[in-house]
Parts: C-alpha cells; sequence; structure tokens
C-alpha cells in the first residue's frame, strides 16, 4: 500500500469536518475522492499533504508514519498536490513557474549558489529541459513564455498539475483538476492524466466533481458525505450503489 | 535578467573610469555614499523584492556592522582588512539570531518586530556607555594606513574603489542567489506561499536563509561606513537609514537587481542637492514616493523584470 489512511478524524470547533475515514491508494492506481460540497474531501487532502494536523487517526506511506509531517516533508517523500482555488506563481511565465516546481531536484547548498562550477551549471541545464519537456507534455509548449496571469482557465488547470509534476512526485493529488473547465477541456485534463501514470506519476488521487471524468479515469472510487465514508469501489460498483445514488449522484441525474 | 546584467556591467565599467576622468574631492564623496548605499539597497531588496516580507530593522545589522568594526578597530588596532568582514559575520550572525525569531511571524507582525530590535540595539547603542560610549559614540575610527598617506583626493578615491569593489560583490552574490534555486524559492514563496510548500520548499529556512545573507550584506556595508566616517554613534541605527533604503528600493524596483542600484544613486543624488530646500527636503522627497508607489508601482525599473527567462536551444 503506498498511502494509508487510517481512521483519520478533524473537528473545527467542534465541527466534525471529517470523521474517521480510512482509505488507501496503491501504486498504479488512480483514485477519485468524490463527494456533495462539505463532504471533507479537501479536508483530507489537507491533512493527507500535512496542511493541517488530524484530530485523531495516522497516515501512512509506504508503510511508514507521517502524521502531521509538514507540507515541504511530504513533497520530500514524494507526495505533492495541488489546490482547489487555482494556484499558481502568476507573475512568472509558464516556464518559470514549473522551473520553480523543480525545487526538490536543485541545489541549495550556500557554495554552489554563490561559487557556481561545473556540477551548478550542469544541474541548472538539467532543470531547464526537464521543466520544458513537463510543459511540453501537459499540452503548454507553445505558451511557454506567456505570463501565467494571462492563461486562460484551463491552460492554469494544466499548468498546476505541471508545476506538481516538477516536484517530481510519487503520488500526485489533485484538488478539482477539472473543476472551470469545458468538458473538452476536460477531456484534454483525463487524457493528461492517464499518460502521466508509470511514467511521471505512480498513483494519483483526485477530488473532482465532474462525474464523466471521474468515472472515465479512475480505477477506484472513494466517496464522502458529511465527513464520513459513504463506499467505496470501481466506479460501475458506485455508479450503482444505492446510498452513493440517493446522497450524490442522485441529486445530478 | 541579461539585459540587466548588461546594465549592472556598464555601470561598473563607468564607475571604474569615473574617478579619472572627474577627479573632484566632492564627487568622490557622493560616489562613496553611492556604492555603500547600493550595498544597502541590493541587501534590502533581497528580501523585500525575493522573499516578499517587509522588514523594517535592516538598520540593526548595519549599525552592528559599524560598532564592530569600530571597536574592533579602536580597542584592539584590527586593520580594516580583518574588521570589515568581521563586521559581516556578525552581522550574520544578529541575522540568525533575529531571523529564527521574526521569521515565525508574518506580515504586518513582522514588519514591527524586527523595528523593535533595530530600536532596542539604538537604547542599548545609547546605553551601554562602557562599550559604545552611549550618544558621544565613538570617533577616530582609523583609516587603513595606505589610505591615510594620502592626500584627501586620494583618500576619497581609494575609499570609492573599495566601495565599488564591495558593491560590485554584493551585486554579484545577489545576482547568483536570484538565478539560482534557493533565489527561485524565495520568488516563489513571495508569490504563492502555499504553493512553494507543495513543491517542497521550506518557507521558514528559505526565509532566513536570505535574511542572513541581507544582514551580512548590511554588516559589511556598516563596516565600510565605519572607516570611511571614522565615526560611529547610535544614530546608526536611526530609522531614517531604514526610510532611505525602503525610497531606494522602492523608487528603483523591488525585486529587480538594477533597480536599487539606479534608486540608490538617484536617492543619494536627490539628496545632496535638495540641500538648499533644507527641511523640505524630506517632505519632497516623501511626495517623490508616494507618487511613484501610485504611478509606478514596481519601481523606475520595473520594465525588466518581464524578461523571458526561457532560451530555445
Amino acid at each position: 500500500m503506498m498511502l494509508d489512511v487510517v481512521a483519520i478524524s478533524k473537528n473545527f470547533d467542534g465541527v466534525a469536518a471529517v470523521s474517521d475515514v480510512s482509505f488507501a491508494v496503491q501504486s498504479g492506481e488512480i483514485v477519485a475522492l468524490i463527494g456533495p460540497n462539505g463532504a471533507g474531501k479537501t479536508t483530507c487532502f489537507n491533512i493527507v499533504t500535512g496542511y493541517i494536523k488530524p484530530s485523531a487517526g495516522r497516515v501512512f506511506l509506504d508503510g511508514t508514519e507521517v502524521t502531521g509531517r509538514p507540507p515541504h516533508v511530504m513533497a520530500r517523500l514524494g507526495v505533492v498536490r495541488t489546490f482547489q482555488k487555482t494556484s499558481i506563481f502568476k507573475n512568472l511565465s509558464v516556464f518559470e513557474n514549473v522551473l520553480v516546481g523543480h525545487h526538490l531536484q536543485g541545489t541549495t547548498s550556500i557554495w554552489r549558489t554563490f561559487l557556481p562550477g561545473k556540477t551548478e551549471r550542469e544541474s541548472e541545464r538539467q532543470l531547464g529541459e526537464s521543466a520544458h519537456a513537463i510543459v511540453e507534455l501537459v499540452g503548454l509548449g507553445h505558451r511557454m513564455d506567456t505570463d501565467a496571469a494571462s492563461l486562460s482557465c484551463g491552460e492554469l488547470r494544466l499548468l498546476e498539475v505541471a508545476i506538481a509534476l516538477g516536484a517530481k512526485p510519487r503520488l500526485l493529488l489533485l484538488d478539482e483538476p477539472a473543476a472551470g473547465l469545458n468538458t473538452q477541456e476536460a477531456v484534454q485534463l483525463a487524457g493528461v492524466l492517464r499518460r502521466l501514470l508509470g511514467t511521471n506519476i505512480q498513483a494519483l488521487l483526485m477530488v473532482e466533481h465532474n462525474m464523466s471524468m471521474v468515472m472515465s479515469v479512475s480505477h477506484r472510487i472513494v466517496v464522502m458525505n458529511c465527513g464520513k465514508k459513504l463506499a467505496e469501489g470501481p466506479p460501475e460498483q458506485i455508479r450503482a450503489h444505492p446510498q452513493v445514488i440517493e446522497a450524490y449522484l442522485g441529486k445530478a441525474a | 535578467m541579461r539585459l540587466q546584467r548588461n546594465l549592472i556591467l556598464a555601470a561598473f565599467a563607468l564607475g571604474v573610469v569615473l574617478p579619472l576622468l572627474l577627479r573632484d574631492e566632492y564627487l568622490m564623496h557622493i560616489g562613496v555614499l553611492i556604492m555603500f548605499s547600493i550595498m544597502l539597497a541590493t541587501s534590502f531588496n533581497l528580501i523585500v523584492g525575493y522573499v516578499g516580507e517587509f522588514p523594517l530593522g535592516q538598520t540593526a545589522f548595519f549599525g552592528i556592522g559599524a560598532y564592530t568594526a569600530a571597536l574592533l578597530s579602536l580597542k584592539f588596532g584590527a586593520p580594516a582588512y580583518v574588521t570589515i568582514p568581521a563586521g559581516g559575520i556578525l552581522g550574520g550572525v544578529f541575522g540568525l539570531l533575529i531571523g529564527s525569531i521574526t521569521l515565525r511571524l508574518r506580515g504586518p507582525f513582522f514588519v514591527i518586530v524586527t523595528l523593535c530590535f533595530a530600536e532596542v540595539l539604538q537604547l542599548i547603542a545609547n546605553n551601554w556607555i562602557a562599550l559604545t560610549n552611549g550618544p558621544m559614540g565613538l570617533s577616530g575610527v582609523p583609516k587603513p594606513q595606505w589610505i591615510e598617506s594620502q592626500d584627501v583626493l586620494g583618500q576619497k578615491t581609494s575609499f570609492y574603489y573599495i566601495g565599488l569593489l564591495m558593491a560590485a560583490v554584493t551585486l554579484h552574490l545577489a545576482y547568483r542567489f536570484v538565478n539560482s534555486n534557493v533565489g527561485r524559492a524565495a520568488i516563489a514563496m513571495r508569490e504563492n506561499r502555499l504553493v512553494a510548500q507543495s513543491v517542497g520548499i521550506w518557507p521558514f529556512y528559505f526565509g532566513l536563509l536570505t535574511f542572513i545573507i541581507a544582514a551580512i550584506l548590511c554588516g559589511f556595508a556598516g563596516a565600510f561606513y565605519a572607516h570611511y566616517i571614522s565615526f560611529v554613534g547610535p544614530e546608526v541605527f536611526d530609522f531614517s537609514v531604514m526610510a532611505s533604503m525602503i525610497i531606494m528600493v522602492l523608487v528603483g524596483g523591488k525585486g529587480t537587481l538594477i533597480g536599487p542600484v539606479f534608486g540608490a544613486i538617484l536617492v543619494v543624488l536627490l539628496e545632496e542637492y535638495l540641500r538648499d530646500f533644507k527641511e523640505l527636503r524630506l517632505s519632497i522627497f516623501g511626495l517623490v514616493v508616494v507618487a511613484i508607489v501610485i504611478f509606478l508601482p514596481r519601481g523606475l525599473m520595473g520594465f525588466v523584470r518581464r524578461q523571458k527567462l526561457y532560451k530555445p536551444k
């Protein structure tokens, strides 16, 4: 088991945002976390990536407990996330955004920073090439030197994924990657995500409301409602699950 | 970035040649002030322009550098090539101490607490008479022997070239910083702290690292100042020094390398040539800064920031 979330709970001033939720993500898997707004999906994300500490429960990565490790440590361990509210470095170009995402691949030695030698120049060149390749991979090659601030909504979502990929995650967590995308852009994003698995990343966990995308890309779906886990299973099983239909899909239909 | 580097190199070349053409004591004095202001503004800009926090206590490190140099040379007879690096190192030590406390705070809290540290140091300088000689200050900080033996123009010119060298080193360090993985981490924090963390950037660490680098550079500048003016008093911790740094960086353009250089030159020249206006000087200055913040929020050199980084192979 790559990521193992065991019975996590989180209370905000007495309000139980998440209570006793467990799920796991295996290597090679795309798992979707779905549920109505306020179900606690993003809180789960925040707990797994160390942005908030759980009130109870534990998080394991490759069998080692990582509960409450800060975000930069989680990134170092290979767990990188994106955000629900579009979050990029808006004053930088697309290329620069992804280059910054490569932070963990570069040197942070002070000597090498101020007295650069061959290794430093080589490392910088590699980072540049890798950033270039990732921008091309997500399909933003034609926007390489564009300011992030002037990208369209769909392009921003792709850029977020590209920044996260710069950190070379093993497990990528995407918080509503298709929010604000039109159907065609969502299909393009789904294509990118499928291509990533097994090449750039080992596993993908995403929170998403776009059901056609969720059903088409994920191997397994975890459904949450009111802070609790409601169901878990492959897409066809979730689609037929009576409680899920009632709590979530029923409303959409 | 290439444009900025070339502009700075051109300015450096001009800086090397100018004294040979001018041969004027007063202009050399202004030149020294400019060099020393470039050091301060560049170091302040590392935090304001790149990390994106706004410390108001950079004078702490400037003052520490100045007092270190003055005390070492007066009490132990240490030569300038020892006292100037020592000023930088002690500035860095204080940067570590103050930074590791203040960088746990953000926004206005950070601003105020950094200011408090500078104020506390000024109080200490005023009251620890046994060490600092209190408000009377430390006078007679010796100039290096080889400078002392020259005529006035020669002395000023020598200090000018030392200043030019130190400013060049400062800018080189800043240039390397900005173009490195460390500098990119700082920029990432400025742009979006949450995303920075998500890709593995530890904000506290890189904030502290930048803070210490800036403190070291301020300490160097302070030690240089002590030897040049040959007097150090508690006013080195004055807020007015801080205000000058802020004006230089904002007017020139924060977050650019050339901006603080340009700002430093402009501010020093204006301060000199507005002397006729006496008290009105600072008011005029204030209005200029307000106008620039409103109409050119990126500063006079802000336009260079949007340079393309990606170069096709």
